[in-house]
């Protein structure tokens, strides 16, 4: 079975890194969305079939907490298992995080084993 | 406990060694060199802490180059302009949200989004507090941060 992510980062360079690192960790993969931030994200999850959410905190626009707030409102979306990759690794904030509903917090910096590992577990693997 | 200026030092370490793959030049009795000017067409960022802290960085290219090959495992030839821009916002982003959850225990300030300066909009930031370099294989990372007020002083 080939899982769909959605990757919600406001750093392109970041989203990349990710997408790499998921495609190495060994997931059947389907397909790969990108959005810039909560909004987006949002919409991409509305609009797309998606198995699995990466989110970053500190982004324009709606930040990942805001993000992972209204996806766990949503009755459709909230199911979605979300792990949150973020520099913000101070406890409040991810505490915070977890109280709304992520499965999973990694801190930058990161090694990319450490995402296809918390990947895999979140997904039951 | 460490001061500020060394706290800093160490969290640019462990990112640029773990996440980059970069490592600090040594002087002559194997102490890391701390000081460095980077060259005229760096690339310049800031991230704020609230209004009243600000961290600058000026990144030299060549060692925003590497950080990129190893850390997006690209080509050389593959990297531009742009992924350059972007690989500073991230690393002022890192160094950023690590520094703070070392020296900032109450939790007064809260990171921004960093921001991509031009040479001139660099040039007319008033002299930071002190400063602090990495330094590999002569490319340089300059750091200065700049304290307008105490936090939550009002």
């Amino acid at each position: 079975m080939a899982f769909n992510f959605l990757i919600v980062d406001d750093s392109p360079v970041m989203r990349k890194v990710i997408i790499k690192t998921v495609r190495l960790s060994g997931v059947d993969i389907g397909d790969m969305y990108e959005a810039g931030n909560g909004i987006e994200g949002l919409e991409e999850a509305r609009n797309n079939w998606v198995d699995l959410i990466l989110t970053d905190i500190n982004m324009p626009e709606m930040d990942g907490i805001a993000f992972i707030k209204k996806l766990k409102e949503d009755e459709v979306l909230k199911s979605i298992p979300v792990i949150v990759i973020s520099t913000e690794g101070r406890d409040e904030v991810v505490k915070e995080a977890m109280a709304y509903g992520a499965n999973d917090y990694i801190t930058k910096p990161f090694r990319p084993e450490e995402i296809g590992n918390n990947v895999l577990k979140v997904l039951g693997y | 406990m460490l001061n500020k200026k060394d706290t800093i030092i160490n969290v640019v370490d462990e990112i640029m060694t773990d996440m980059f793959f970069i490592f600090p030049d040594l002087d002559d009795d194997g102490k890391q060199i701390t000081e460095g000017e980077t060259k005229e067409d760096a690339i310049h960022v800031g991230i704020h802490f609230n209004t009243d802290f600000y961290i600058h960085f000026d990144i030299d290219r060549e060692l925003l180059r590497e950080m990129a090959i190893n850390f997006l495992a690209i080509e050389p030839e593959e990297v531009d302009d742009e992924q350059l821009a972007h690989m500073a916002c991230e690393t002022a982003n890192i160094i950023g949200g690590n520094y703070l959850v070392k020296v900032d225990p109450d939790h007064n300030f809260k990171l921004s989004i960093p921001e991509v300066m031009t040479s001139n909009e660099a040039d007319m930031l008033e002299e930071g507090h002190w400063e602090v370099s990495f330094v590999s294989d002569g490319r340089v990372m300059k750091i200065s941060p700049f304290q307008r007020a105490e936090p939550n002083a009002n």
